[in-house]
């Protein structure tokens, strides 16, 4: 209490002073006045009329009211006033002594349409705070998202928005579920262990993608802090591409480079925005399934054909002619109604999803402190039950200039997400053994039967209010009993995804003497987040004394990234002839992060979810990494005459991820940049020739490895005996770990045309990364399988073009924009005999050889390439199913009858089975039958956008394309394996209908057997084109009249409509075919059920005060 | 003025900051500390240490026995299954994909055996109370360890790479080439016999272990000198039926004749069976108490068995693969090997042949296959299973989760070292002594030596040791099939004796394998099946792992599997 009164006196002690340094500069008076426009003389509302000193200093401002008057007090000498609207040039009027009325008549700006500012192309700073050079005179490969082209898209995360808006940059999602983050490739996959994500930089503070989710795979899909920044904060978005422009940000940036900055106060005018958007959001079409009946029908005939291929199909040669009894239409039966009917899980566990998003933002300021506030709320409801996003934002920029040559700028960042995943835990398998393991709730209701009913059945078969989930006397062969209702899993487990993050960004900027600079930041970016699950007895009915009722787990992680930077910068312009920028800086960098996690069982009641309710823990895990990074980076910039320029960058930094011997590398860059039109003997062209420049770089850039200090030999607990437990050695010493090395050269031309009304860019990359960073496997009697090591190099070239055109500039004006990219990615260095299995078989463990994708890496082939059997349709009859040698004659067996085709020896093929290619004619179907059967990688990909505005009215088109990248469609492949699943009878797509079913039946869909794999094996038979064209956005605006807007208090009003993902153009037989290409090898291009992206309808209004 | 001045003073301390922070950390920075993590730099620094990595080396041997019984039971006659892994064994349908054919589990566990021999001693530098006896004993325990995992790996293959270099960093050369099997068996044999005065003489019994029928699991449970006699006694015998062959062949040098070789079987046998300490003494559970050698197991009897203890610290018990795949049939008896294993019994009493023998019916086996998960004909391997003596295999007999659910993995028992001696000395023609020690094992299976004894040909000493010297090999394959039957013995057996039979027989040596896998499979039809699988003695050996040859060019396949070799 004390101390708040000596506050108190301080803070009005200092008012005072304030008040008395003011009067003491002389004379004060009040001045009115009115501010009217031009041609109209119509009275204008909300303009600001700012008051300041004759050296710019601004003072005070004030708006105008609804009749355009303004009062104002005068306490300055010499004073000047300001005046300022959007839409009309700005005023500077200096008011004699004592004045006391001065009208004001604003003129019109030219420049400006319907409230939307256009961007003077010639002088488009970069966000570089660098070198802090104009576009047009750097030489380094960049992209810029225009704000403007994608303000009107509902889009709900800054990667959205992203997404085919810059060239040679692939944006996918991961999934349609709200907030889930996007899969971010610039330049394609540099890299197979480190990773290929952008390094993302948010107002000065990097993210490290890779390490901020490494702990807790779960919470990648909303732990992107792309997914933290509001869409409707953001100012600028630049991409970085070449080794050359993101040198400066060390070797972090060797994927390329996010760059955002979020909006800062403007200096005199205080606006205040608010943007409103409900959008609702359907799924699309969905793969037709297998009614009940049909099902029923297609289980019979499967084990039919099972026992007729005896005991090698395993567990069913045993059933006796009354297995199945359940799906005999026996209404007899008392579960008769529990086992026919017609259920479509599907639509039963999807929606109409909405979201409704809300953001106010209040910028302002003046000649010494500039701010900006805004913060934002988005409720999500996602198109399959269970899938929830919620998530606030707030954002606080403050700039303050403390004296003409020392500026602060701050920025303050704080997001809080909540993501509903309910359904999405795992299925408890066993009663032993892993307790769960994820599943995605669309997946497990295609595969579920459609004869079983959704609820309890009374005794004529009315619905009664209880879910039914299979009892141990009816699901034996029926359902595994460990796969539960959908409906019900998804509506009584739970699952909450919490993510906090925070960043701050201080930073002072001093002008010691004119041309040099120091400039100091620190940033801090804190992200926390938690994952909380529970899975009450009722989702499961399993009994009270059973290891996994009311399961419960919780898990949480934390990360922290401190970078500090100092820049010391001059600059030297001789003559306007020579001009010479260079800087050096230091960089610290520290990140640490950890996490923790629990589970347990037998909570005391369904309703008691918390860990700590639970007196038996199942498991306990936790792990902290930490890291750092130094670097040292010297850059020098040099333009000669305005046309030729020379820009180098030297950076060296060291890694706590490698030993001593191996931990700094240095990476130089070159670049060069050639004005050809600035050239004298180009004077010809200047009417239409803006611009026309040729562009060279070339540079090295690094990356590390994913873990905390990778290099150091770790030990840690293994197993137990007799009681005691062991450690041992979890990994070798990595001495000679070291920097993957991407080497790029980078050619360009750049194009204006018609003082820029058309522009153009076309730009060639090469880029080589050798040292992989690779899990190199190893003879398995050193004692490990793999180890980390540089080994392998991978290539990515490719072309990119993008170009921007107004065509039509008058009333009816009409822009076209677009870009185009095309990569080739390719293993360059690989040898043949090192081919690895990185993970395994990826969609079935091992045990079933041969019935999975090999995740492989083959000098020759691009990363991300599929290999599998080749499909080549069905065995009509038996006889068919004979080996063939190269030249297609039958071989014979010893005995001299033909040999019979057969699958690793232990199956021989008949009738109905799969015919995959013999690729080495030895009549075995194996592993060595494996080849190249697609590739998940683009040929090329790009956007193309068309702006056309009459009076008020906008009208936005935006297409996103990608042709010849190839899909696993796993989910197919499970809907169409008619082997009765991973688990027991799993429900079919209609495409079954067409199996095989009799000898002679000439068909492309084998018979049902189950319990079986060769029929279903890794094989070309599904994998599809993953092409498409989308029209992803479809806007149409109306600015609502500004006459109109003044009588109501605003200063404009808008309202979209938007038709968001409306058309999809494709052949893929999936859902969607926008299919993530992360997660590694043998992961990229592989559709396993997830959520597709949803076709949204959108309506948004905007205000602005 | 003044505020200039101020203003100065901060923009120098602003810089100097700066340039401090720069600085700063910058050696810290980079070699993180770990503070949370075990690193190199932390371990090996005591006793402490050391016992701990040899713990985490038993939890991998621990890992290693399914292979083991693999590799050593399942491609002889004796089991059947329904389970496709274990099906593909029996049948000898074997390829280089098969996780069976990976050695990798027991490679893991040498490479944490080396790691602890390659750091003890460096350890026990720096640490005061690490005696130099204690030591002794860890080095030696780890080359028994170690030649017991190479014992295995040259009875499955024909050649591995034989690695005793610690795997420190990744300078180091990991594409060792392969050394024969013989060799490794050698090399096996010579660091037994350099174990064998360094390992402890027991492990002490805790003072509060009281229970007068068992034995503490440590004093059975890790390696000892008892265990490295046991050790050697089985390397000799299954060398020696080798060596005179290999080395009149002068492929590979070993010092010794076949004859040398086993009498040093038949001597390690008798040390192991009268070795002593103040905590255990060694001999044969009486019959009526045999079910006690697998349940509770850890008896008198026992010499090494690795141990599966229910943990009780966490939930789940540490139960092992054989928990699974016994209680629940996974694994049966095959049903015509109970006539070919008990014809000795079949007497008098030919309507219940083999209800003489203790180890007959619903000890060994139940006739009545009722494992939940079995759809193969077959008996219930009972040993494995039950925890008393019953005929009718009732469910309260059968070991319940949670409460008696650990199966030891016996690898040697007093038995089979009575059964090494009569080998050894049937091989040395000293067939009376040989009889003898097989009547030990005999004798006590028989409830009562009353009547039955007298009118018994087959526990009569003088009708044994007038035998020939095959017909006793006959008798002690029978005998091994009734005693160690489905421990992990039997297909090791069968390559031994058709081994030394190339020896005296070359022509029907292959068929002491062939005949019994015909006869069990009761298929006459299969014969020249079985014959042609099983005719090239490569075929008794495992292929290399695929994943193994793709990562170590050095390796050859065995040539039975490189060859297209599909008649089905």
């Amino acid at each position: 209490m004390k101390q708040f009164k000596y506050i108190s006196c301080i803070v009005v002690a200092l008012f005072c002073a304030l008040s008395l340094n003011v009067q003491a500069q002389g004379g004060r008076w009040i001045l009115k006045g009115v501010v009217t426009d031009s041609p109209d003389n119509f009275p204008v509302m909300g303009a600001s009329v700012i008051l300041e000193t004759s050296n710019g200093r601004n003072v005070k401002g004030v708006p105008t009211d609804m009749d355009g008057n303004y009062m104002i007090e005068i306490t300055v000498n010499d004073p000047v006033l300001h005046v300022k609207y959007i839409g009309y040039k700005e005023q500077f009027i200096k008011i004699k002594k004592g004045e006391t009325v001065k009208n004001i008549v604003l003129q019109p700006d030219v420049k400006v349409l319907a409230g939307i500012e256009v961007v003077e192309k010639a002088n488009e700073k970069t966000t570089d705070p660098y070198l802090g050079l104009d576009k047009r005179m750097t030489a380094a490969s960049t992209t810029s998202v225009k704000i403007e082209d994608i303000a009107a898209s509902p889009a709900s995360s800054v990667t959205e928005m992203m997404q085919g808006r810059a060239s040679g940059v692939q944006i996918v999602a991961t999934s349609g579920d709200p907030g889930s983050a996007y899969t971010i490739r610039i330049r394609g996959n540099n890299s197979i262990n480190g990773s290929s994500d952008p390094l993302i930089v948010i107002d000065g503070v990097p993210y490290d993608v890779s390490l901020n989710g490494a702990n807790i795979n779960d919470l990648t899909s909303s732990h992107s802090p792309l997914q933290n920044v509001n869409p409707a904060d953001i100012a600028t978005i630049e991409i970085l591409k070449d080794a050359a422009s993101t040198a400066i940000y060390g070797t972090k940036g060797a994927n390329g480079l996010v760059l955002i900055t979020t909006k800062r106060g403007n200096k005199n005018e205080k606006t205040v925005n608010f943007n409103s958007t409900f959008s609702i959001s359907q799924a699309p079409t969905e793969i037709p399934l297998l009614s009940g009946n049909s099902q029923k029908t297609f289980i019979l005939e499967g084990d039919q054909h099972s026992r007729d291929a005896g005991s090698t199909s395993g567990g069913s040669s045993n059933m006796d002619n009354l297995t199945y009894r359940q799906l005999r239409d026996d209404p007899n039966r008392d579960d008769f109604y529990y086992y026919n009917n017609n259920t479509d899980w599907v639509d039963l566990v999807t929606r109409t999803g909405y979201s409704w998003n809300n953001n106010v933002s209040l910028r302002g300021g003046g000649n010494t402190t500039r701010y900006s506030f805004s913060t934002g709320y988005r409720t999500d409801r996602g198109t399959v039950i269970g899938s929830t996003y919620n998530q606030f934002t707030a954002n606080f920029n403050l700039d303050y200039n403390i004296a003409n040559n020392l500026t602060f700028k701050s920025s303050i960042g704080y997001s809080r997400s909540t993501s509903g995943r309910d359904g999405t835990l795992g299925i408890i398998f066993s009663s032993v053994g892993d307790p769960y393991d994820d599943v995605n709730p669309l997946g497990l209701a295609r595969q579920y039967p459609a004869f079983l009913s959704v609820y309890e059945k009374d005794a004529v078969g009315n619905d009664l209010d209880a879910y039914y989930i299979p009892r141990p006397e009816h699901d034996n062969v029926i359902y595994s009993r460990y796969y539960y209702n959908p409906l019900s899993w998804t509506k009584y487990t739970s699952r909450e995804i919490l993510n906090n993050d925070f960043r701050s960004n201080v930073s002072i900027d001093w002008e010691i003497f004119k041309g040099i600079r120091l400039t100091s930041l620190v940033s801090v970016a804190f992200s926390n987040s938690g994952d909380q699950r529970f899975i009450p007895s009722e989702a499961t009915n399993r009994d009270w004394d059973d290891h996994y009722v009311n399961y419960t787990s919780k898990s949480n992680s934390n990360s922290q990234v401190i970078n500090q930077e100092n820049i010391l910068s001059f600059k030297k312009t001789v003559k306007d002839i020579h001009i010479i920028t260079g800087n050096l800086v230091s960089r610290i960098r520290y990140d640490r992060n950890s996490s923790i996690g629990m589970s347990a069982t037998n909570t005391g009641s369904p309703f008691a979810s918390g860990v700590d309710a639970s007196n038996r823990w199942l498991s306990l895990s936790g792990g902290e990494g930490h890291g750092g990074n130094l670097s040292g980076i010297a850059s020098l910039h040099y333009s000669l005459l305005d046309r030729y320029i020379v820009q180098t960058t030297v950076n060296r930094t060291g890694s706590s991820k490698f030993g001593p011997a191996q931990r700094w590398g240095t990476f130089p860059t070159i670049a060069l940049r050639y004005r050809l039109s600035g050239e004298p003997f180009m004077a010809f062209s200047n009417d239409w020739l803006s611009e026309l420049s040729l562009i060279y770089s070339y540079g090295f850039s690094g990356n590390e490895p994913r873990s905390t200090a990778a290099y150091i030999s770790r030990y840690s607990q293994s197993g137990s005996y007799l009681g005691e437990y062991g450690i041992t050695a979890n990994n070798l010493l990595l001495s000679s770990l070291r920097w993957e090395k991407s080497r790029t050269h980078n050619y360009s031309v750049q194009l204006g045309l018609f003082k820029d009304r058309i522009t153009m860019k076309a730009e060639y990359y090469d880029k080589l990364t050798t040292d992989l960073l690779t899990n190199r496997v190893m003879p398995s009697t050193s004692g490990y399988t793999k180890r980390e090591t540089n080994f392998g190099s991978l290539s990515n070239k490719g072309y990119e073009l993008e170009f921007n055109a107004e065509i039509l500039k008058s009333k009816l004006r009409w822009s076209v924009y677009g870009n185009f990219a095309a990569n080739r990615n390719k293993i360059t260095y690989w040898p043949e005999e090192l081919i690895q299995n990185v993970d395994g078989d990826i969609t079935w463990s091992a045990g079933n050889e041969n019935t999975g994708y090999p995740a492989l890496i083959r000098e020759g082939d691009p990363l991300g390439s599929f290999y599998g059997f080749k499909f080549k349709g069905v065995f009509a009859e038996d006889a068919d199913a004979v080996a063939r040698d190269a030249q297609g004659n039958v071989m014979l067996d010893l005995d001299g009858t033909a040999k019979k085709l057969t699958w690793n020896r232990s199956y021989n093929f008949t009738g109905g089975d799969a015919i995959y290619d013999d690729l080495n004619h030895d009549g075995i179907i194996s592993n060595r039958d494996r080849t190249l059967i697609g590739d998940a990688n683009a040929d090329f990909f790009g956007g193309i956008g068309s702006k056309l505005s009459w009076n008020r009215w906008r009208l936005d088109l935006f297409f996103q394309f990608q042709v010849g990248n190839d899909i696993i469609n796993a989910a197919r492949k499970d809907l169409e394996a008619q082997n009765g699943g991973t688990n027991s009878n799993v429900n079919q797509a209609q495409s079954v209908m067409r199996r095989w079913r009799k000898q002679g039946d000439v068909t492309d869909m084998p018979r049902v057997i189950f319990a079986t794999h060769y029929n279903s094996a890794g094989s070309d038979k599904y994998v599809e084109d993953g092409s498409y064209l989308r029209l992803k956005s479809l806007a149409l605006t109306y600015d609502i009249s500004q006459n109109f807007c003044k009588k109501i208090g605003m200063r404009n009003a808008s309202l979209t409509f938007n038709a968001y993902n409306l058309l999809t153009v494709t052949n893929y037989k999936g859902q969607d075919p926008e299919i993530s290409i992360g997660g590694g090898i043998g992961n990229m291009g592989v559709d396993n059920s997830r959520t597709a992206v949803p076709r949204s309808y959108t309506i948004n209004l905007a205000l602005t005060f | 003025m003044i505020m200039n001045t101020i203003f100065k003073i901060s923009k120098i301390k602003l810089f100097l900051f700066a340039a401090l922070a720069t600085g700063m950390g910058s050696c810290s920075l980079l070699d993180p500390n770990l503070d949370n993590e075990i690193t190199l730099d932390d371990m090996w620094k005591k006793k402490e240490d050391v016992d701990k990595a040899l713990v985490a080396a038993y939890d991998q041997v621990q890992g290693c026995t399914q292979r083991f019984y693999e590799w050593g039971e399942l491609g002889g006659e004796l089991l059947n299954s329904d389970q496709g892994g274990y099906r593909d064994i029996f049948n000898h349908e074997l390829n280089e994909t098969m996780s069976v054919a990976s050695w990798s589990s027991v490679y893991g566990a040498i490479s944490k055996i080396n790691l602890v021999y390659a750091y003890a001693p460096a350890a026990q530098a720096v640490d005061a109370t690490f005696k130099m006896e204690d030591l002794e004993y860890l080095m030696g325990e780890c080359i028994a360890l170690r030649s017991m995992c190479y014992f295995y790996l040259a009875r499955t293959y024909l050649e591995a790479p034989y690695v005793e270099e610690a795997s420190l960093t990744d300078l180091q050369n990991y594409i060792v080439p392969p050394m024969d099997r013989y060799k490794l068996m050698d090399t096996a044999r010579l660091g037994l016999l350099k174990a064998l005065p360094l390992v402890r003489a027991s492990w002490p019994s805790p003072d509060n272990f009281s229970d007068p029928a068992m034995r503490a699991p440590t004093v059975k449970g890790r390696i000892s000198k008892p265990v490295v006699y046991a050790l050697l006694a089985d390397i000799y015998l299954t060398m020696a039926s080798e060596v005179d062959n290999l080395n009149l062949a002068k492929k590979i040098k070993i010092n010794g004749t076949s004859a040398e070789f086993y009498e040093k079987a038949n001597a390690y046998a008798d040390s192991a069976i009268n070795y002593k300490t103040q905590y255990d003494t060694y001999g044969l559970t009486s019959g009526d108490r045999w079910l006690t050698n697998f349940y509770p197991g850890n008896v008198n009897e026992t010499i090494f068995a690795i141990q599966y203890v229910r943990n009780t610290t966490t939930s789940f018990a540490d139960i092992g693969w054989m928990w699974d795949t016994f209680r629940d049939g996974g694994l049966v008896w095959q049903p015509n090997v109970f006539t070919e294993t008990y014809k000795q019994w079949q007497g008098e009493k030919r309507d219940q042949p083999v209800d003489d023998d203790e180890r007959g019916k619903g000890i060994s086996f139940l006739l009545s296959s009722s494992g939940s998960n079995s759809t193969v004909n077959g008996s219930i391997i009972w040993k494995f299973v039950g925890i008393r003596e019953d005929e009718q295999g009732a469910d309260e007999n059968r070991r319940t989760i949670g409460v008696n659910d650990a199966i030891n993995f016996t690898i040697y028992r007093v038995a089979e070292m009575y059964l090494i001696k009569a080998e050894a000395l049937n091989c040395l023609d000293l067939r009376s002594e040989a009889a003898d020690a097989l009547l030990k094992v005999r004798e006590r299976a028989v409830p009562s030596i009353s009547d039955l004894r007298t009118d018994r040909e087959f526990l009569v000493q003088s009708a044994l040791a007038s035998k020939t010297l095959v017909e006793f090999e006959d008798e002690l394959l029978a005998e091994r099939a009734a005693e160690l039957g489905a421990e992990g013995k039997r297909w090791f057996d069968l390559v031994r004796f058709a081994k030394r039979r190339m020896n005296t027989d070359p022509g029907n040596a292959k068929y002491v394998i062939i005949d019994r896998i015909v006869e069990a499979r009761s298929n006459q039809t299969q014969k020249p099946k079985w014959e042609a699988k099983l005719f090239r003695e490569d075929s008794w050996f495992f292929p290399i792992s695929r994943t193994e040859l793709d990562n170590n060019k050095l390796l050859k396949q065995n040539a039975y599997y490189s060859t297209d070799f599909s008649v089905k």
